[in-house]
């Protein structure tokens, strides 16, 4: 037995403590070989060249009414933060499985939640100097921005984090259940990056595809963004927009806080929570 | 904060501090393009409970069910039928609270993180217990100490040995000070001096802690365990205190006579007469390095059948070089509960 008793946390103390021992644990692991650091900042820059070559060779010089350099800065800001925040949150209990550490994870009385979402954050907060790489790459090829309320760029920024994270919430669900959830979520992205505004104007979809952009949080999210940073509108300009990217976001969220419940118990009634 | 001075079983005033209580599993194979549905029952109405500060073991065959037990048990596994509860508290309905009673050991290369040191494990799992900063960082010491691991604990765990990472899961099923202990085959794949070492570390758990321990090492279950179920294609099949359990396997008592010139000579002569005195319930013969004969009777009251094996060998002229009596170990008594060897 301890000498001394032992002191525990207990409500928020205790989740915040959790998540922030999470997204220490994730970066540490992120940042352990400098590749992987230089692979994140790579992806999106190559990405950007490429969209932006892409709109060139086209021969389309405004795209949702502003130049491609600064319509794709922003969408590459979004596919950034939604790439790695959803991936960062998803992947987290699959992580947990192909690492071997799910079951020492479960028989801990840690929320669930709190992991997905410490992992989920740290994905993000891992990528923040690649933000300033990408728009940095946007003013050399061309990119200007127009910001009148900063707030409103917080705001949409955030919009798009939380959208991401309901998004990978909903998805760490299915991971528990499906030893390759991951090769589903990977097949979906390319059309996300689509569907969710990052790549073309969702005004430029195809009517039949609208539904499905807009069930996905990111893609008011993004418009926020753009309108906030590239046409200079306000808070209340972006208002509707922006509860439309937290609304829907709170619904992924809901869909995934049950599906996980859901999911746990089920792993453990048919016995595959640690098979791999 | 939030003292944990009082346990939810203390308060519940129960002296078992682990009742599993037919406890059923059953795991469904679904059928397949090119297999079949199967059903197999993995643990088949298994009830046992764990006085507090007692070590009880669950010893078995590999696949006879131990490892589905504890997960049941740790909430890991949903049971199929049955009830159990840890520390007061049932392990479906309130397994949070039973997840504050236990420290698991799942053991193997698993259940660690190999890019973290073994500290910033137990960093990571005294937060995930809701332990505080300056508790984690002084438990964290004692425990490494108490496994004998502080001098490497800044070291990551990919690089420990099978050993190190058994003794790392054993600090870390210790951590948060937890009342009752899950060892699942904690000493498996070390080195005898590693286990010894291990074993010793589990003895002193107790009277402090209660401790379930399944193994498929007579041995280890022998020093460690006050009480011990004997388990078997998904059943229970005997249990009892070592001493208990072995006293049902009296007739399995042996004695080895080893006697200077071989005894072909007197062909059966000896068996024969031994058999006629109806003391032994079998024998074999083994020749010995030396040219003698090794004659092992099976029976129920060694001094009884020594004398008479001792009396009819002098009345046949045969001098004896070296005698032993062989109680019966866990493995006998397996072996006559289940009908074959624990392998």
């Amino acid at each position: 037995m301890s000498a001394v008793p032992l002191e525990f946390r207990g409500g928020l103390a205790y989740h915040w403590a959790t998540l922030v021992a999470t997204v220490r644990m994730h970066l540490e692991v992120d940042t352990l070989y400098p590749t992987n650091v230089l692979q994140q900042a790579l992806f999106p820059v190559l990405s950007y060249v490429t969209w932006r070559v892409t709109y060139t060779v086209s021969g389309r010089s405004t795209v949702g009414g502003v130049g491609p350099s600064a319509f794709l800065l922003v969408g590459m800001v979004g596919l950034l933060t939604w790439r790695l925040t959803v991936l960062g949150s998803g992947y987290s209990i699959e992580d947990e499985r192909s690492e071997g550490t799910i079951g020492a994870l479960f028989l801990t009385p840690v929320s669930r939640a709190v992991i997905i979402l410490g992992h989920g954050l740290a994905s993000f907060a891992g990528m923040l100097p690649t933000y300033a790489v990408i728009v940095i790459v946007g003013f050399l090829i061309g990119a200007r921005l127009d910001v009148t309320d900063p707030l409103a760029v917080a705001l949409a920024l955030l919009s798009i984090v939380v959208a991401s994270l309901s998004i990978g919430f909903a998805l760490a669900g299915l991971f528990i259940l499906s030893r390759r959830g991951n090769l589903v979520a990977n097949s979906l992205q390319s059309p996300i990056y689509f569907l969710a505004g990052f790549i073309v104007p969702r005004t430029e979809l195809p009517e039949w595809l609208r539904p499905l952009s807009n069930i996905l949080p990111a893609g008011p999210a993004v418009d926020a963004l753009r309108a906030s940073t590239l046409s200079g509108a306000t808070l209340g300009g972006i208002s509707h927009t922006l509860g439309l990217a937290f609304g829907t976001s709170a619904l992924w969220a809901l869909i995934g806080y049950l599906s996980l419940r859901r999911v746990e118990y089920a792993a453990k009634r048919s016995g595959q929570l640690e098979l791999y | 904060m939030l003292q944990v001075n009082k346990r939810g079983a203390e308060a519940k005033g129960s002296d078992a501090a682990i009742v599993a209580d037919r406890l059923r599993r059953v795991y469904t194979k679904r059928g397949r393009l090119f297999s079949r549905p199967g059903v197999t029952v993995a643990v088949d109405e298994v009830s046992f409970s764990v006085p507090r500060g007692t070590i009880f073991g669950l010893l078995g065959p590999n696949g006879a069910g131990k490892t589905t037990t504890i997960k049941m048990l740790s909430t890991l596994l949903i049971p199929t039928s049955g009830t159990a509860t840890v520390g007061g508290y049932d392990v479906v309905r309130d397994e949070r609270l039973v997840r504050r009673q236990l420290g698991v050991v799942l053991g193997g290369e698993r259940g660690l993180y190999g890019y973290l040191t073994g500290w910033d494990n137990l960093v990571y799992f005294g937060n995930l217990y809701g332990m505080t900063s300056g508790c984690i960082r002084r438990r964290a010491v004692e425990v490494l100490e108490l496994v004998g691991l502080e001098e490497r604990a800044h070291e990551r765990v990919e690089g420990y040995s099978r050993g190190m990472k058994q003794r790392l899961h054993l600090a870390k099923a210790l951590l948060h000070d937890p009342p009752i202990l899950v060892l699942d085959e904690p000493t498996i794949g070390l080195d005898p001096a590693a286990a010894v070492d291990l074993r010793a570390a589990i003895a002193a758990l107790v009277p402090e802690r209660t401790v379930l321990l399944t193994t498929h090492d007579m041995h280890e279950a022998d020093q460690l365990c006050r009480e011990i179920a004997i388990i078997d294609r998904g059943k229970i099949v005997a249990q009892g205190s070592p001493a208990e359990l072995k006293r049902r396997a009296e007739g399995e008592r042996r004695i080895v006579v080893a006697t200077r010139e071989p005894l072909s000579h007197r062909d059966g002569a000896v068996e024969a007469r031994l058999r006629d005195l109806s003391i032994a319930r079998s024998f074999d013969r083994a020749t010995t390095p030396d040219g003698g004969t090794e004659l092992t009777v099976r029976c129920g009251d060694a001094a009884s059948a020594l004398d008479v094996t001792l009396a009819v060998l002098r009345e046949q002229g045969v001098s004896v070089s070296e005698v032993r009596v062989i109680e019966p170990t866990l493995e006998d008594v397996f072996l006559s509960v289940s009908g074959r060897s624990l392998g």
